[in-house]
């Protein structure tokens, strides 16, 4: 049947299960490597794209309900260990990504006259060490060091994001044009 | 006037002759030239044999009990990367100290008889010995007093002088120590070894740890990214390569939440969602099969929890996409007609617009048509 083929499918593409664990008490970026990771992923996914489906319905909003929603099931999966999960579960409303847009935009209106003073650490650095902190959620005035293991996580699970979206969107399309092909074993 | 016997050498002293203090102090000699035999042995073997000179030193300068610490406090990421810098030292320091904590509590004792040299040498008049009266005559002569003095003193003394030295190792320590404990990294101590020609002051100390835990991070983040071979040395191009991957990795899954957002009308979750949550343990909310049926029910309960209607006479058993063709795009609909030719597809056509966004699929029709039949 077509449903015993779909299933299949999806085993071969989440990949081999036997993976081994770290076990660290700094949240290991092994963990984002799991398959078991990744289904549960996928799963609270299917069920937040569910709502999407009932919510925003105009496409370039429907674009950023479906990534927020990406992204806070991601956050979820990191179980607040990490700090860039925190931000962005604790976050994630309508008016507060408006009001951030604002505050981005004032500030960087405000930032292009200052230059920095300090020489401790050469400024180049500093300067991608904001980048970078922008980049990651939650991580803005974040220290050198605990930047770094932040994004390392974040790497991790942004990696894990893609795999799986991506595997969703392959089944969900084979799904969609299925029910009158084969879909590619 | 007999010294009480604290140990043989000063018991049996009394015969006027410095026996006692010359053997003691051969045996010092000794004592040191064994330590300074045993150590360089081992760190040859931990591949630090630059650091093997400036070890002893580092251990002598410790107190005992900081040094059993050292050897028993746990090592729980002994092959974490991140913890390179802490993993890197801690072979080091612990090879040593297995051949040397048995001389340790000889050191200590040498450590108390060099302080007792070094205060008789210089106090010889405050002495409040009771024997008294060689003291003050033998200012120069430290061996004497040590004959006659009773053991108090010297025990006071020894004491003294190794808290003294106590005190100065345990502040050098203490600047590494307090930096490391909020490392994260699940050490008591991070011991940070001065290295040959470099600064031993807390502050450089201090500096150079978390200069290495920082780069420990930056050599995990190089292995995730897979840009950034070993040859890109240099924090900022290895940050740039690392804002570039982030950058990637973000508009990939832009680009994929609108693939995932696009194909979504057209899919049964209900189906896909009995094959994930089988494998996943969760309860499935529906268990049949065939893909219109999931398609209905799914939709049935979104109708049940929906909300408004449009204004738009439907015959009844086309109830069902009635619904969820108001539920699912209620501003859709009016685009979508304007793009559509309506007069052949008057039914399959809401159907059909809202379940795909390109009309022109005609698999979507096919479906739609399978569940007005039904």
């Amino acid at each position: 049947m077509v449903i015993s083929n779909l299933e299949g499918e999806i085993a071969s593409k989440e990949g081999e299960r036997k993976r081994k664990r770290k076990g660290e008490v700094r949240p290991s970026q092994s963990k984002w490597r799991l398959d078991s990771e990744q289904k549960t992923y996928s799963s609270k996914l299917l069920e937040a794209l569910r709502c999407v489906r009932a919510g925003a319905p105009a496409e370039p909003s429907r674009t950023r309900a479906v990534r927020e929603a990406a992204n806070r099931a991601l956050a979820m999966a990191a179980r607040g260990q990490t700090r860039w999960s925190r931000a962005i579960l604790s976050s994630r409303t309508l008016k507060l990504t408006a009001a951030k847009r604002r505050r981005a935009a004032a500030s960087r209106l405000k930032r292009s006259g200052g230059a920095s003073q300090e020489k401790k650490r050469p400024p180049a650095i500093q300067r991608k060490a904001r980048v970078l902190g922008k980049l990651v959620p939650g991580c803005r005035q974040l220290s050198f060091p605990k930047l770094l293991e932040e994004t390392s996580d974040y790497i991790a699970a942004l990696e894990m994001q893609v795999r799986a979206m991506s595997a969703l969107s392959e089944i969900l399309s084979s799904i969609g044009s299925g029910s009158g092909a084969p879909p590619p074993a | 006037m007999d010294p009480p016997t604290r140990s043989s050498a000063a018991g049996s002293g009394d015969s006027g002759t410095y026996t006692p203090e010359i053997a003691d102090s051969i045996r010092f000699e000794e004592e040191i030239q064994s330590l300074i035999r045993d150590p360089p042995p081992p760190p040859p073997a931990s591949s630090s044999a630059a650091a093997g000179s400036s070890s002893f030193t580092a251990l002598l300068g410790l107190p005992p009990n900081q040094a059993v610490e050292l050897l028993h406090s746990p090592d729980p990421t002994g092959a974490g990367t991140a913890s390179a810098a802490g993993g890197d030292l801690w072979p080091r320091l612990r090879l040593p100290l297995p051949c040397s904590s048995p001389t340790f509590p000889s050191n200590a004792a040498l450590v108390e008889r060099a302080a007792r040299f070094s205060v008789f040498a210089g106090a010889g008049d405050g002495s409040p010995s009771s024997s008294g009266d060689p003291s003050p005559k033998t200012r120069t002569d430290p061996l004497p007093p040590q004959r006659q003095s009773p053991v108090a003193k010297r025990k006071e003394a020894g004491e003294k002088g190794s808290k003294a030295k106590a005190k100065k190792s345990r502040n050098a320590e203490d600047g590494t120590a307090k930096e490391d404990t909020g490392g994260g990294e699940q050490l008591p101590y991070v011991h940070v070894r001065a290295r040959r020609g470099q600064a031993t002051d807390s502050h450089s100390l201090a500096e150079r740890a978390r200069r290495e835990k920082i780069n420990a991070r930056m050599k995990l983040l190089q292995e995730l990214v897979p840009g950034c071979s070993k040859q890109i040395s240099g924090t900022a191009l290895v940050l740039d390569e690392i804002i570039n991957h982030v950058q990637s990795l973000q508009r990939q899954v832009e680009f994929l939440s609108m693939r995932l957002a696009a194909v979504n009308p057209r899919v049964d979750f209900g189906g896909l969602d009995s094959f994930l949550s089988s494998e996943c343990g969760r309860p499935t909310a529906v268990s049949s099969k065939s893909g219109a049926d999931l398609e209905q029910t799914t939709w049935l309960e979104m109708g049940v929890n929906g909300g408004r209607r449009q204004p738009q006479p439907q015959p009844q058993p086309q109830q069902q996409q009635f619904w969820h063709v108001d539920l699912v795009h209620p501003h859709h609909i009016s685009q979508m007609w304007e793009g559509n030719d309506p007069q052949p597809h008057a039914f399959a056509n809401p159907g059909a617009s809202i379940l795909s966004y390109d009309p022109n699929n005609s698999t979507s029709l096919h479906s739609n048509q399978l569940k007005m039949e039904l």
